[in-house]
């Protein structure tokens, strides 16, 4: 938007003109019409920093605030002369274009009286009087304080994806299967988990779930189930008992006493090696795909998510399989990701086909894979992607 | 997002997608169609294409909130490729889903 405000710029064109003149900043009342100020009040005043350059990129003039950060030393001075880190600098190219008339908003960092870097948000204001641009007013917000705070919470969030990451299990790697698996997060941490345990000589349980939402509650939640779930799986073995204690949990720690309902979709598996079998329980989770004679099979869901009612029953399913044979698992934010979103099963079945043409294909390089040739989604998601290789 | 009467049933109607943008709006949204004094309740997704995860979860939380106050959500016109999310979540399995707005009506009036 180009502001022209004609009262206004003849004033600052005069004051421009004076303070370039006169190298001062005050005015006394024969000097200034009462109109200008008013305006130069405004300009004194106001909680943000801002100062008048001319055309040539020179301070004339700045207000209270700036004077205490910058020190009134810099009138006079090339706005260069402030600026933190003038190599890396995008403001003397924006100054340009400012020269052209436009209003421009941007970053920057400048240098207060000590060095040290302030962190600005401004908004240049060309002064155009009888359509020739004298010089630009510029307003800026100190954001030093916003900005720290930004830095400490995306440190803390780094902190907590690499927790996050730590506690997803490592490859699985026996003389009857491998289990490996891939995790990458909308943002820095996400409601996605995987985990998988050896549950005798040939059993093995493993789990992917999705909690609603995405980000720190997100994380919270699935971080708080993860910290019951080792246990759960080793101790009650049955996947209908342990959906049912999950539900349990998820139930009684977030719902009871929340105004709004927590829950998460979540695929159980049980691989018994020496019977062929593979026992099995989807709680409105994206089915997995159990991968055989270049056939596929869906583990389909059979009951709501975790969370959403109190009494869920939740029945266990049973599939026999020939060696070899590849589980594949993995959450909706993967699903979502095809370039085919506009159907879910479409979707699994590019991931079929995907799994069909290439044996060897792993987690990590599927995912990266779809993330590369992704249209951009409406809600980003995060992506968990297990695979169960049985030999 | 549009809340109407017909006969003794109360009918949200949702013209948009929802997204995390107006999740809230459509939680309060939901949450004043239950206050509202019929006991027969339908949520018409006849017009919607996408809806997140935390829009399936208020959903459910309303009909459940729903039940407790001996009162009966349903969903009607649910269309694809949102019927298949539906079908993942097994909604069918605690509350009532119909083709259109017209059969959860006929429904409501037989109870």
């Amino acid at each position: 938007m180009d502001v022209t405000f004609k009262k206004l710029t003849v004033n600052m064109k005069r004051d421009l003109e004076f303070a370039a003149g006169v190298g001062r900043a005050t005015f006394n009342s024969e000097e200034m019409s009462i109109s200008a100020q008013r305006y130069k009040l405004l300009f004194d005043c106001s909680p943000h920093i801002a100062c008048m350059l001319d055309k040539h990129g020179f301070i004339v003039d700045l207000n209270i605030k700036m004077e205490e950060l910058a020190s009134s030393k810099i009138k006079g001075q090339h706005f260069n002369t402030i600026l933190y880190d003038e190599q890396s600098s995008l403001t003397a190219d924006l100054f340009r274009e400012a020269l052209a008339g436009n209003t421009l908003e941007g970053y920057e960092t400048i240098k207060d009286k000590q060095g040290a870097p302030v962190y600005i948000e401004y908004r240049s204001i060309p002064v155009v009087v009888d359509k020739e641009l004298v010089g630009l007013c510029v307003a800026a917000k100190d954001i030093t304080e916003k900005k720290e705070l930004e830095w400490q919470r995306e440190k803390e969030l780094h902190v907590a994806a690499l927790v996050q990451q730590s506690v997803l299990c490592q490859t699985l790697m026996t003389e009857s299967l491998a289990i490996s698996g891939h995790y990458v997060p909308a943002h820095n941490i996400g409601g996605d988990m995987y985990v998988w345990y050896q549950l005798d000589e040939s059993r093995f349980g493993i789990l992917i779930l999705d909690v609603m939402g995405h980000g720190v509650s997100a994380a919270l939640i699935s971080m708080s189930i993860r910290s019951v779930v080792e246990q759960l799986i080793k101790r009650l073995q049955a996947p209908d008992l342990i959906m049912k204690e999950l539900n349990e949990h998820v139930y009684t720690l977030f719902n009871e006493r929340s105004a709004s309902l927590h829950f998460f979709s979540a695929l159980y598996t049980v691989v018994d090696v020496e019977n062929k079998e593979i026992y099995y329980i989807n709680a409105g989770h994206p089915p997995g795909i159990l991968i055989q004679k270049h056939q596929c099979i869906r583990l389909v869901s059979s009951s709501p998510p975790l969370g959403f009612l109190r009494n869920t029953e939740f029945k266990t399913s049973m599939l026999s399989y020939e060696h070899p044979a590849r589980i594949i698992l993995f959450t909706d934010g993967l699903s979502a990701c095809s370039n085919n979103n506009s159907s879910m099963n479409q979707s699994i079945t590019e991931i079929e086909e995907s799994f069909l043409a290439n044996k060897q294909l792993g987690c990590e390089e599927y995912v990266q894979q779809v993330l590369l040739q992704r249209k951009n989604p409406v809600e980003p998601d995060d992506i968990s992607l297990v695979k169960v290789e049985i030999f | 997002m549009q809340i109407y009467q017909r006969s003794r049933v109360t009918i949200l109607d949702i013209k948009s997608e929802i997204t995390i943008k107006n999740s809230d709006l459509f939680r309060t949204t939901m949450q004043r169609l239950l206050n509202h004094p019929s006991l027969h309740l339908i949520l018409n997704l006849e017009h919607v294409t996408y809806l997140n995860s935390s829009a399936l979860g208020i959903i459910a939380d309303i009909a459940i909130k729903a039940k407790e106050a001996e009162k009966e959500l349903v969903i009607t016109g649910i269309q694809s490729p949102m019927n298949e999310i539906f079908e993942v979540v097994k909604f069918d399995t605690f509350m009532k889903i119909f083709s259109t707005a017209e059969e959860a009506i006929d429904y409501f009036e037989q109870h």
